[in-house]
């Protein structure tokens, strides 16, 4: 007998159906073993409807996707999706989410496609699943398709019922039709088959707000994030990072003091301490003397945004309509002025994990909380130079990650993967606090200018927007990277986000850049920059709203009504009406009559509206200012979204409650600081985020659209936040603050 | 309020295949403690007074094999395999490692364990704290979360998660103190108690806050 065919036999059966057999307990001893043994996983075949789907024989339902769970609420929304189609109640479905030996590849959780994008494909997957019951069921009932009912998983026909369960008994399901599948793993995959989805009209669990499944366990200590994963003969690892971002390794010394139990561990540029103890790795890493080569090819962070326009540029036109050149030049009045956005954390609450298995037999096991699975596992086999298939990723719960694992897909477990090869045994590395604040791939910052011309009655003529942005999109893995071996590149920035507004004439140019220091980077990459919650969008939005404003002002028109002027999209403006009526919008223009930066605490309101992978979001800022010390306080902020389909308006409602709170963060206290040589922001106290006293109180507006198939809804409200809260300022005090962070010290400087 | 969707407390996550996982070596701290067993030992202990080398965590005394110097949190979670606690940041500023000591909320990375001279609650050890505060009977204690836990469920407080150990511990720790206490109260303790503000990157803030509330009505 050998490990591989009952692995293989496993899978072919459509992974879990068999395990509800009769033997359930030989089966997982089959694979434990099968497991330990590290035979080769065969690749899914995603057109077999068994990959992603079983009915088992009590009538239970797994679901499988490879999609991950970031508390975004995923695994209950699509489980929602897939006992919506199945008519099975919930409760009865499990779902298994990125597992490189268990779940399909369905591309990286990233760019709000875990509902819109994954959620569809499982959809119509489900339907099929129903389909294939029904044949089943009309053959043993002897009753058309048509005549059969489902009700909580029983299908009735005439006075006969049978159970899912029942139907199935334990045989694989396969479809009626083939199902194809295009693009598989890739952000356009689709997936397309015979079966029709319910009709929205009849949904009775998508739409409810179902208590998240994972819930429970966060709260009792059951849940197991990668920063728990414990194997057995495991070292625990602290990699010991360069000390300028293109530094290189000089030598290695000894441990001073002397650290038992310890010892370092050195590939290409790669240096770490290893110790069967977690806290004999972490003081010998801050023991071993380490000369690194001084690298000092920064501009520093004071002089950041002069240093983002003289990058090499990449040009590419985002926008050109009408002449603006001409119109500018024609126009009674213009409005310029100039918006900087600083370089952000993702700011893990947990820093990077992993734990990585290379054996002497050449597999390896990866556990992770990459955002995507089949993405590291691929890294994996090429640092190896080894086959995917040898290499499973088994992808675990981690903190929030926001963007940060989803380019960038594990730097720790690329350097947990040359380290164990290095020493033979599993490796544990945990990153320490000061290895995420300055080694993580950070949000960009960016440069915009604006300009606006009107005309005699107030009208925009021209509009124009140039915009200085970095990558986005940073996919070198750091292990991979320091061990000589460099995976990927790290491109230029890009313009994300559409176009609203009517005006006349417009143009708009994005400089994509290159990581600031990268030409002159030993490993190819710079200060390095990826996706952070809404990337490039964010940047762009504030700058772009919080001008609209301006030009508003300019023309000494109401904020709503300016905006509204200029909108023809009707979701648009359902959402920018449902979010001024909820904050109790008074028209008027900004700033409010009145306002002085003179007379003690001033209050002011600001309006903003987003349009993000399909979905429609708009916010009111209502906040307190105080001139005399610069601080602002956020009152209440509220949000109006409109995402076509809503699966679970608590988990929406959730996810806009973190996109206000995170990015009230971002917007008023976050800025990545750096010398020429590295990040100089090394913990919560050089890179302070929001405290609970600060948290504004959230009111959410969800304007629902069932005949509009759903779109994401973590990033969306994220784009509202600084320009609402800009504007908002503007509208207390007259005075416009046009560069993030807005801290105290900046706003204070603004108001003498 | 009941929770039909939400999985019973001590169902294992998952379906017989990810069981196997687990088997097979992932995730599970327990195995590994398990594994270390010879050198482990976990008594109960009814006693207030902690033989030396050792600490009482959850009701058991624990014998720890780590030097003096080790930080609690490494003890908790390498030792003795709890995952309550987290790693955030190693330097008290951020309360993702938080414990209870005595009943007062401390920063377990930044406390070495040979100084703990009073009982630890991590968030494993919640039900039973409330069990004990409410004489409930055995069977009642079983089927029980700390209120704390279940407003923490009811009110869907947790995205990630990680942070979240933690912030349940400041609220039994101020609860226990202040029964009743105001918006403005709840506020002050997550961030002005010292070492640091209790940070959260999700955004969870204002359902902490309402979470808070709601316990502190399901304890009085």
């Amino acid at each position: 007998m050998t490990h591989e065919l009952d692995r293989r036999t496993f899978l072919k059966a459509g992974g879990a159906l068999i395990v509800t057999a009769a033997v359930p307990g030989a089966v997982v001893a089959a694979l434990t073993e099968a497991a330990a043994a590290a035979v080769p996983y065969p690749a899914l075949d995603p057109t077999a409807l068994a990959t992603w789907l079983t009915i088992h024989a009590d009538g239970s339902v797994t679901a499988r996707s490879g999609h991950v769970e970031l508390g975004h609420g995923v695994q209950t929304g699509l489980a929602q999706i897939v006992a919506e189609e199945l008519d099975v109640p919930i409760g009865r479905i499990t779902m298994i989410l990125g597992h490189t030996n268990q779940t399909p590849d369905q591309g990286d959780t990233a760019g709000s496609t875990s509902i819109r994008v994954a959620g569809a494909q499982l959809r119509q997957i489900a339907a099929e699943g129903r389909a294939a019951l029904l044949k089943l069921a009309s053959q043993q009932l002897g009753t058309p398709v048509d005549a059969l009912t489902v009700a909580d998983g029983v299908v009735s026909g005439g006075a006969r019922r049978l159970s899912y369960g029942e139907l199935v008994k334990g045989r694989v399901l396969t479809a009626v039709a083939p199902i194809t599948v295009s693009g598989y793993g890739g952000f356009r995959m689709s997936v397309t088959g015979s079966a029709k989805p319910k009709d929205p009209s009849r949904y009775g669990t998508v739409g409810k707000s179902v208590p998240r499944v994972e819930v429970p366990d966060k709260v009792t200590a059951k849940a197991t994030y990668v920063q728990d994963v414990r194997v057995p003969n495991m070292l625990h690892a602290r990699v010991i990072h360069p000390k300028g971002i293109g530094s290189t390794l000089v030598s290695v010394g000894d441990f001073a003091p002397k650290v038992p139990g310890a010892r370092a561990v050195t590939k290409g540029n790669l240096v770490a301490v290893v110790a069967e103890r977690e806290w004999d790795a972490i003081k010998g890493a801050g023991a071993l003397k380490v000369n690194w080569s001084s690298w000092s090819k920064l501009p520093t962070s004071d002089a950041v945004y002069s240093a983002l326009r003289a990058l090499p540029a990449q040009d590419r036109v985002q926008l050109s309509r009408g002449d603006v050149p001409g119109a500018l030049a024609a126009a009674a009045q213009t409005v310029s002025a100039t918006y900087q956005t600083p370089f952000e954390n993702h700011g893990m609450i947990g820093p990077s994990c992993a734990v990585a298995d290379v054996r002497a037999d050449g597999s390896v096991t990866v556990w992770s909380a990459t955002q995507y699975p089949q993405g590291l596992q691929k890294n994996v086999a090429t640092l190896l130079g080894i086959s995917p298939e040898r290499v499973q990723v088994m992808r675990f719960e981690g903190a929030g990650c926001y963007g940060r694992l989803s380019a960038n897909y594990d730097d720790a477990a690329t350097e947990a993967v040359v380290l164990s090869q290095a020493v033979g045994r599993p490796v544990r590395v945990q990153w320490m606090r000061e290895d995420e604040h300055v080694w993580e791939p950070h949000g960009p910052g960016t440069v915009h200018d604006l300009a606006a011309g009107l005309g005699p009655d107030g009208s925009v003529v021209a509009w124009k927007h140039e915009a200085w942005m970095p990558t986005n999109s940073d996919s070198t893995e750091l292990g991979a990277a320091l061990a000589g071996k460099p995976l990927n590149t790290t491109g230029v920035g890009g313009w994300t986000g559409p176009d609203l507004y009517t005006f006349p004439s417009a143009f708009e140019l994005a400089h994509g850049l290159p990581e600031l220091g990268a030409a002159d980077s030993p490993y190819g990459f710079g200060l390095r920059t990826t996706f952070l919650r809404s990337p490039g969008q964010y940047q762009i939005t504030f700058a772009q709203e919080a001008f609209v404003d301006e030009i508003a002002a300019k023309a000494g028109k109401d904020s709503l009504a300016f905006r509204l002027q200029y909108l023809t999209d009707p979701r648009a403006i359902a959402v920018l009406q449902a979010a001024a009526r909820a904050a109790g919008w008074e028209s008027r223009p900004s700033p409010k009559p009145g306002a002085s930066t003179k007379g003690g605490v001033a209050t002011g309101r600001g309006i903003a509206l987003v349009l993000r992978d399909g979905t429609y979001a708009a916010g009111v800022a209502e906040l307190s200012v105080d001139p005399a010390s610069g601080k602002v306080q956020v009152q209440r902020f509220t949000v109006a979204q409109d995402s076509g389909l809503i699966i679970n308006p608590s988990a929406v409602e959730h996810q806009i409650e973190s996109c206000v709170i995170q990015t009230t963060s971002r917007a008023m206290m976050e800025e990545v600081t750096f010398d020429a040589s590295n990040v100089t922001s090394l913990d919560w106290t050089s890179y302070p985020i929001l405290t609970m006293a600060d948290a504004p109180k959230i009111q959410t507006v969800l304007i629902n659209h069932p005949e509009i198939p759903a779109t994401g809804v973590g990033e969306p409200a994220v784009n509202l936040i600084a320009p609402a809260i800009s504007s908002a300022i503007f509208d207390a005090t007259g005075v416009r603050l046009r560069t993030l962070p807005m801290r105290p010290a900046a706003v204070k400087a603004a108001m003498v | 309020m009941a929770d039909e969707n939400a999985r019973p407390a001590d169902s294992s996550p998952g379906p017989p295949s990810d069981r196997a996982r687990i088997a097979a070596g992932a995730g599970a701290a327990v195995v590994a403690v398990a594994a270390a067993a010879t050198v482990v030992e976990v008594v109960r202990h009814s006693s207030q007074t902690i033989p030396a080398g050792s600490i009482r965590v959850n009701g058991s005394t624990h014998q720890v094999q780590s030097a003096p110097d080790t930080p609690l949190l490494y003890v908790l979670r390498d030792e003795m395999g709890l995952k309550g606690p987290k790693f955030g940041c190693g330097l008290g500023q951020c309360g993702a490692c938080a414990v209870l000591v005595n009943g007062r909320e401390v920063r377990s990375c930044i406390t070495a364990w040979s100084t703990v001279k009073q009982d630890v609650i991590t968030l494993e050890g919640l039900p039973e704290r409330w069990a004990q505060a409410k004489n409930l009977s055995g069977d009642q204690a079983a089927k029980t979360l700390h209120p704390v836990q279940q407003a923490w469920i009811d009110q869907q407080v947790p995205q990630c998660g990680y942070c979240q150990s933690g912030m349940m511990m400041v609220a039994v720790d101020l609860l226990e103190r202040i029964p009743n206490p105001t918006e403005a109260q709840i506020r002050d303790a997550y961030t002005n108690t010292p070492p640091s503000p209790h940070l959260c990157r999700c955004g969870t803030y204002m359902s902490i806050i309402a979470a808070v509330q709601r316990a502190a009505k399901a304890m009085g």
